[in-house]
């Protein structure tokens, strides 16, 4: 349905995106994972037509939509990373609004005024003016502009950043039921993990401009093992205890993560050889364990770096 | 394009600080600066200054010489008819009867005439410093006595005008015209004034004729002047909202909509120049009603008065959309806010919106080519009571302004609808 092939795009001397490639299926989710300034919001400016890749094709429906964004334009929605709207008018004037730029008038522009307040769950908010929300509101109303049209696509970038738990479930909740209800085709970028392994069928991961890893959840998180990861929390992490436990027989790697020291496997390691090195180093464990490998691991193994950094 | 005018107008309504500053600020500068400093400007009102050059190329005592070889040469004169009018034409100076207008107490308080050769006055009028030269030819003497005495079409002065200071101008054309009239109906003179043909019915004298132009009071000064200067601060804040559109990415979901960049500039463009259009309305009725600074003005000043607030309007809402594409290029508000505290303080003064400017100064010739010291020549030129041609230099440059605005800011506007 909408394809991008061999993306690039440069600022000044920088290379933002460097050879990006991806598709997406009509009713798929799809999720685009990476660290701040890895380029997923370049790609998705790429993928919009709001930006010309310096080389590269956007390709919706077997045509460019670099030459004719037209098509592609009429069928994509856009929940922005920033709250794009007005915070001096209310909800519904900025969804009459966004919906009027849509040729949506009257009773239409009505019935898909109702059906995206419905959606996010704000319909009795209506008239509140938008800069009276909280900041998980806005979020809301900031999707529900992206709805007014039906489109085809919605391209979500980092929707749920800095909100609270209960409207982010809602945000992932609502774009859960438009995927699977409506066949909505949603593309999502985040650098919250868990909140793409819920919601979306396939992953891209990025950092640097480029993919590093795709597929589906499963097939991504195969990239570190089946072994899943070994986690080592421990009062203190001297230099020497990381470097010696990539020594030990069957660990990939040994990555600091916010929560302890994240042990890849290659090979099934033993948990008493993690805590005898541990032990080793005058080191007082407080917690190991075997977890699943998550797409944070993944990143983490990939790159060195957490998703976060 | 309406959406996006209704949108526009919605947030400038809806934003209060900004609208204090566009029209309660300006109120009380008025009132405070048209109270207080009205007797520190002029006792009680800002009266037009003029200034106009005479150069005589006439020589009177070769012009009397020539006369009388004309009379020697007109055939049906009876000798007694020659002595009488020889005689007669000693008693007349058209060079005099000019100077007793021009000199005269009654103008010498508005009206400074000074005698130079014709390089110099060309000189001073093309730098504004005078507003008018008026040349006295060659063979006036001779002309004037054979129109007045045999009959014969008459002398013609020279005047030429400024167009830098139009309504000064047409003050000393109001001038001349009368003084030909008023030749005419005393000794049927014939056409005086290059240009102007006499009434000789409508004998209402030069001096009648300036008093026409009236005087500006100190608070209908400053309501034109500081209703000049704040209207440039929509630009700032139409800019600079939609700006704030850019950053938050709602410019972006325009695009993806499929909806025209030129609107989107278009719409700031008119809302600017309604924003305006609706300031100037609230700040004269402001003034007139509270203040009484219109008090007594005729109709015709209220058609001059709305003609330039509308272009004025449209120059201001052309600069605003510049702005907002300069921000866009940009990508920050910088523009918008270095506009608002510095580029509008300065554009004042050089408007002449503090206190009056010196005709032909530096600052009087700069200013009139600012769309805030345009609009407020005109202002002022309505007030006095100027004919509505006095104001087309004004309309000119506050037209001209306006499409040459709009057009760079398209030119620099992403016509294509994408980021650079």
């Amino acid at each position: 349905m909408l394809v991008a092939r061999d993306l690039r795009k440069s600022w000044r001397k920088n290379l933002a995106v460097d050879g990006v490639s991806l598709q997406l299926g009509k009713g798929e989710s799809v999720g685009l994972l990476g660290p701040n300034g890895a380029g997923k919001s370049t790609t998705i400016s790429m993928l919009s037509t709001l930006m010309p890749p310096d080389s590269g094709d956007v390709v919706f429906q077997g045509a460019s939509a670099v030459r004719n964004p037209a098509p592609l334009r009429s069928a994509l929605g856009i929940v922005p990373q920033e709250i794009a709207l007005y915070p001096e008018l209310s909800a519904q004037e900025n969804l009459e609004f966004f919906g009027g730029l849509y040729g949506l008038r009257g009773a239409r522009l009505k019935a898909a005024t109702d059906d995206a307040l419905g959606i996010v769950g704000l319909a009795d908010r209506r008239r509140d003016t938008v800069k009276s929300y909280s900041g998980g509101m806005k979020r809301r109303i900031n999707m529900a502009a992206a709805l007014l049209h039906e489109p085809e696509i919605l391209i979500m970038d980092e929707p749920t950043v800095g909100i609270d738990p209960q409207s982010r479930n809602h945000i992932l909740e609502s774009v859960r039921r438009l995927n699977r209800e409506r066949g909505l085709t949603v593309l999502y970028t985040s650098h919250y993990m868990e909140e793409v392994e819920q919601l979306c069928d396939r992953v891209y991961v990025m950092d640097a401009g480029r993919i590093i890893a795709d597929g589906t959840i499963e097939d991504v998180r195969s990239v570190i093992g089946e072994q899943g990861v070994i986690l080592l929390q421990a009062t203190s992490y001297p230099g020497q205890l990381r470097t010696d436990l990539e020594r030990l027989a069957g660990v990939g790697s040994v990555q600091a993560a916010p929560d302890g020291l994240r042990i890849s496997q290659d090979e099934p390691v033993a948990l008493s050889e993690v805590f005898r090195v541990a032990e080793a180093h005058d080191v007082s464990v407080t917690n190991l364990s075997v977890q699943t490998a998550s797409l944070e691991d993944v990143f983490l193994h990939l790159t060195g770096r957490t998703l976060r950094d | 394009m309406l959406r996006f005018l209704a949108k526009d107008l919605k947030l400038q309504l809806r934003d209060y600080r900004e609208l204090a500053l566009l029209l309660l600020m300006p109120v009380i500068l008025i009132a405070v600066l048209g109270f207080a400093l009205g007797g520190f400007l002029t006792d009680e009102a800002i009266e037009l200054e003029i200034r106009a050059a005479l150069v005589v190329l006439d020589d009177e005592a070769s012009g009397r010489e020539e006369f009388r070889g004309l009379l020697l040469g007109t055939a049906d004169l009876s000798p007694a008819e020659r002595i009488g009018l020889l005689a007669a034409s000693a008693t007349i100076d058209p060079q005099q009867l000019l100077d007793g207008v021009l000199f005269s107490e009654e103008l010498a308080d508005f009206v400074l005439v000074e005698r130079l050769d014709g390089a110099a006055a060309s000189e001073r009028l093309e730098a504004d410093l005078v507003q008018a030269v008026i040349t006295v030819p060659q063979g006036f003497t001779r002309d004037v006595l054979a129109g007045m005495l045999l009959g014969d079409r008459g002398g013609q002065l020279q005047v030429a005008l400024s167009e830098a200071s139009p309504l000064r101008a047409s003050i000393v054309s109001d001038i001349m015209e009368g003084f030909a009239r008023e030749v005419s109906y005393q000794s049927a003179l014939g056409r005086l004034v290059q240009g102007a043909p006499p009434t000789p019915a409508a004998v209402d004298g030069a001096v009648e004729t300036f008093e026409a132009a009236r005087g500006v009071s100190s608070v209908a000064f400053y309501t034109f002047g500081m209703a000049a200067m704040f209207a440039l601060f929509v630009v700032g804040s139409i800019s600079g909202r939609a700006f704030l559109e850019k950053d938050s990415l709602a410019f972006d979901r325009i695009l993806v909509s499929g909806a025209s960049p030129v609107a989107f500039l278009l719409s700031k463009t008119i809302a600017g120049g309604i924003t305006v259009v609706l300031q100037l309305a609230f700040l004269f009725l402001a003034g007139g009603l509270m203040l009484g600074a219109f008090a007594g003005q005729p109709a015709s000043f209220w058609v001059s008065v709305t003609l330039t607030g509308l272009l004025f309007g449209l120059s201001v809402g052309a600069l605003g959309a510049l702005v907002t594409a300069i921000n866009f290029r940009q990508d920050n508000k910088s523009l918008s806010d270095v506009f608002s505290s510095v580029m509008v303080m300065v554009l004042a003064v050089f408007g002449g919106s503090f206190y009056p400017l010196e005709p032909g100064s530096f600052l009087a010739r700069i200013g009139q080519w600012t769309p805030n010291g345009a609009a407020l020549n005109s202002f002022l030129a309505a007030a006095q009571g100027a004919p509505l041609s006095a104001h087309v230099p004004d309309f000119l440059r506050l037209s001209g302004a306006g499409i040459l605005l709009l057009l760079i800011a398209f030119r620099l506007f992403h016509r294509r609808g994408v980021r650079a």
